[in-house]
């Protein structure tokens, strides 16, 4: 259920800057205009914003601004992967807060190498007027700063069109090594070939060994 | 050949700017440049023409990442749409020169049940067998595919929406001219294709600009020729089928797709290709085996893909045994290579027998048989591998036989439908994303369970 992504190592990465490739595609002045809307980030309220990746981005929500509006981690939940049916989740929130609870979605069958599942909740706003596709495969969770990626293990959909202006929880889960390693959760943006790297807050670990 | 100016499109400020960077290479070949790139305005529809737009955008993989493809869709659409069209609904072209969108043939057959025949009675010379309906139940095809009745019109107009020239090329076999061609077909142009369907078999659509790299990208099809007066046979007087399946192969390579995605030139030498996914007729791993959790997608795969009947005592050499509305036979798979990677389609629970490979029928006497340039004997025979080369393709007849090396107590004890996978042989396009595995060119078919018999005759 794991693999190497090679996105940040590829070929491409190494000899075509991406700052070359979008001037092959748009041309050194929309750069210019939507540079700085690509790579700010932080959160903040819905706001006006100029043009990303040719299209005019017009509200952001929480979290980290992309070139269609924002994503922001609401929570993570650490599981052992003992969980049974209608075992109840408890979300770490990013203020520190401790009070969100929701259902496990779905028991698989426990991966005795990678046994922990990870658990992570999202916001995802559509700045644009115009529909984009959101798929949880966009996620990926990094184990260890130099470790490999891994692949959903479910979602709470799968790929679809999120509506201009909208505003979409969802949550997306990874399985996990038992260890300590750092994990961080990688953002791939298909329009920019962006991968951005998105904060993750303390796990709150549970199950049957907790 | 004939090649015009798509009507009604009308640049956007975006097409501007992309025309604008594309004008000097334009001018310089002395080419002219034309006003669209993404514009959404379809071309006013011809009766018994097929309009095909060569469009772009991103399609979600088996393990949910996006990647840039290429297609021929149904209408026009842009890179930015949320669902590009990059594939188009199955079209029937029947032998009165009319069109019809349908994603089953023959129109007015009977529609299996999730795919699946019904047997017509269990057959009196043995215990758990059957006799299927002869010329009965008809077959769903997956997007992508044209169905033509021999003696048809086939009337294509290919548009394209992208910046360099693409084009559609109908082939018989790798390396053979092509059956029907339109010609480069620049940005905003349209080339057209106006042909006497050619002979009943499979055929590859594809996009053999830059080859392989359009056809990679996802410029891609399938013909299928049905003899018009023999519709439950591969060729007239041909093998006879209980009903018939295709299945397209085809291969993603991420960066293939970035470098294009970038509107840059890839060339194979420097950036070899390495195929991160695969697909048989679009689905991969757990949605190509209808187990998703998406029921469209199951629904699809089942009626589409999974091939599934019940028992029979197919003999190879008669695939016309029996009388009236009922026959012994299997099911047709037509296979079509559109990838790179070559596959090896490999079967538990029964061989299939090798009809035919490009076109050509293979001999059915040992005499006749011989051994190719590359080793392969050219003789139909039972395989439990089916080899495909790229730009291949290949009908075989799953017979549905009882298991073979079944014993007799496992055979009568069989009260519930049992599944056997197919999967390629070829182990890396068993996985996606470069390790999910079972991820990639998976499939399985499935015997039903049998009949009960409830007469003296057999019959339920």
């Amino acid at each position: 259920m794991t693999s190497d992504d090679p996105s940040p190592h590829s070929p491409l990465r190494r000899t075509v800057p991406r700052r070359k490739v979008v001037g092959l595609l748009f041309g050194g002045a929309v750069v210019a205009v939507g540079a700085p809307a690509l790579l700010r980030g932080g959160a903040g309220p819905a706001e006006t914003d100029s043009v990303a990746s040719g299209r005019t981005v017009l509200s952001r929500g929480r979290g980290t601004w992309t070139s269609t509006g924002s994503i922001a981690v609401l929570g993570l939940t650490r599981c052992d992967g003992e969980g049974h049916p209608g075992h109840a989740d408890r979300a770490v929130h990013t203020d520190g807060t401790k009070s969100h609870t929701s259902q496990t979605r779905r028991v698989h069958p426990r991966h005795r190498v990678w046994p922990d599942v990870v658990t992570i909740e999202l916001e995802v706003h559509n700045g644009l007027a115009s529909a984009v596709l959101f798929s949880p495969g966009q996620l990926r969770l990094q184990v260890g700063p130099d470790g490999p990626t891994v692949t959903p293990l479910a979602a709470g959909s799968g790929p679809r069109p999120t509506t201009g202006g909208s505003t979409t929880r969802t949550w997306v889960s990874f399985l996990a090594p038992k260890s300590k390693a750092e994990l961080r959760l990688q953002y791939s943006e298909p329009a920019t070939r962006d991968v951005m790297v998105l904060a993750l807050p303390a796990a709150g670990h549970h199950g049957r060994a907790s | 050949m004939i090649r015009d100016r798509v009507a009604g499109w009308e640049p956007t400020r975006r097409d501007v700017l992309r025309i604008g960077a594309a004008s000097t290479a334009a001018a310089a070949v002395g080419a002219t440049v034309v006003a669209t790139a993404d514009v959404a305005v379809p071309a006013p529809a011809v009766p018994g023409v097929l309009d095909l737009y060569v469009n772009e955008g991103f399609v979600p993989m088996v393990d949910g990442s996006l990647v840039y493809m290429r297609g021929f869709g149904d209408r026009p659409s842009s890179v930015d749409d949320a669902a590009p069209s990059l594939t188009f609904a199955t079209r029937v072209f029947l032998a009165d020169d009319t069109l019809v969108e349908a994603r089953f043939y023959p129109p007015g057959s009977a529609e299996p049940p999730k795919g699946r025949p019904a047997p017509h009675s269990l057959d009196p010379s043995g215990a758990g067998v059957h006799l299927v309906h002869r010329a009965h139940w008809g077959s769903f095809f997956p997007r992508r595919t044209i169905v033509a009745e021999s003696g048809s019109r086939l009337r294509l107009r290919v548009h394209n929406g992208l910046r360099e020239t693409h084009a559609l090329a109908i082939q018989a076999a790798p390396g053979a001219a092509p059956v029907a061609h339109t010609g480069p077909v620049q940005q905003g142009s349209s080339g057209t294709i106006d042909i006497v369907a050619p002979a009943p078999g499979t055929y590859l659509i594809c996009d053999p600009s830059r080859e392989p790299v359009e056809r990679v990208l996802g410029l891609y099809g399938a013909l299928v020729v049905v003899p018009r007066e023999d519709r439950w046979r591969l060729s007239a007087g041909g093998p006879e089928f209980e009903r018939q399946w295709l299945w397209i192969c085809h291969d993603v390579d991420p960066e293939w797709a970035a470098l294009a995605q970038a509107g840059m030139t890839i060339d194979p030498g420097r950036t070899p290709l390495l195929p991160r996914y695969f697909t048989l007729n679009d689905r991969s791993g757990f949605q190509s085996l209808g187990i998703s959790e998406d029921e469209a997608v199951n629904s699809a795969a089942h009626e589409d893909t999974l091939l599934s009947g019940s028992a029979r005592r197919t003999d190879v050499r008669d695939f016309s045994r029996g009388t009236g509305a009922t026959v012994v036979t299997g099911q047709l798979i037509r296979m079509v290579n559109a990838g790179v990677a070559a596959h090896q389609m490999h079967f538990h629970g029964n061989h299939v027998w090798t009809v035919r490979r490009n076109g050509v029928d293979f001999p059915r006497s040992a005499q006749a048989a011989f051994v190719d340039g590359v080793g392969h004997p050219v003789l139909q025979l039972w395989e439990d591998v089916v080899e495909l080369e790229p730009r291949d393709t290949k009908e075989v007849m799953l017979p549905m036989k009882p298991p073979p090396d079944a014993l007799e107590a496992v055979l009568a004890a069989q009260d519930c439908d049992w599944p056997f996978p197919m999967h390629c042989h070829a182990e890396p396009s068993q996985t996606a994303a470069g390790g999910l595995y079972p991820g990639g060119i998976v499939a399985d078919w499935q015997l039903a369970v049998p009949m009960k018999p409830t007469g003296p005759g057999g019959s339920p």
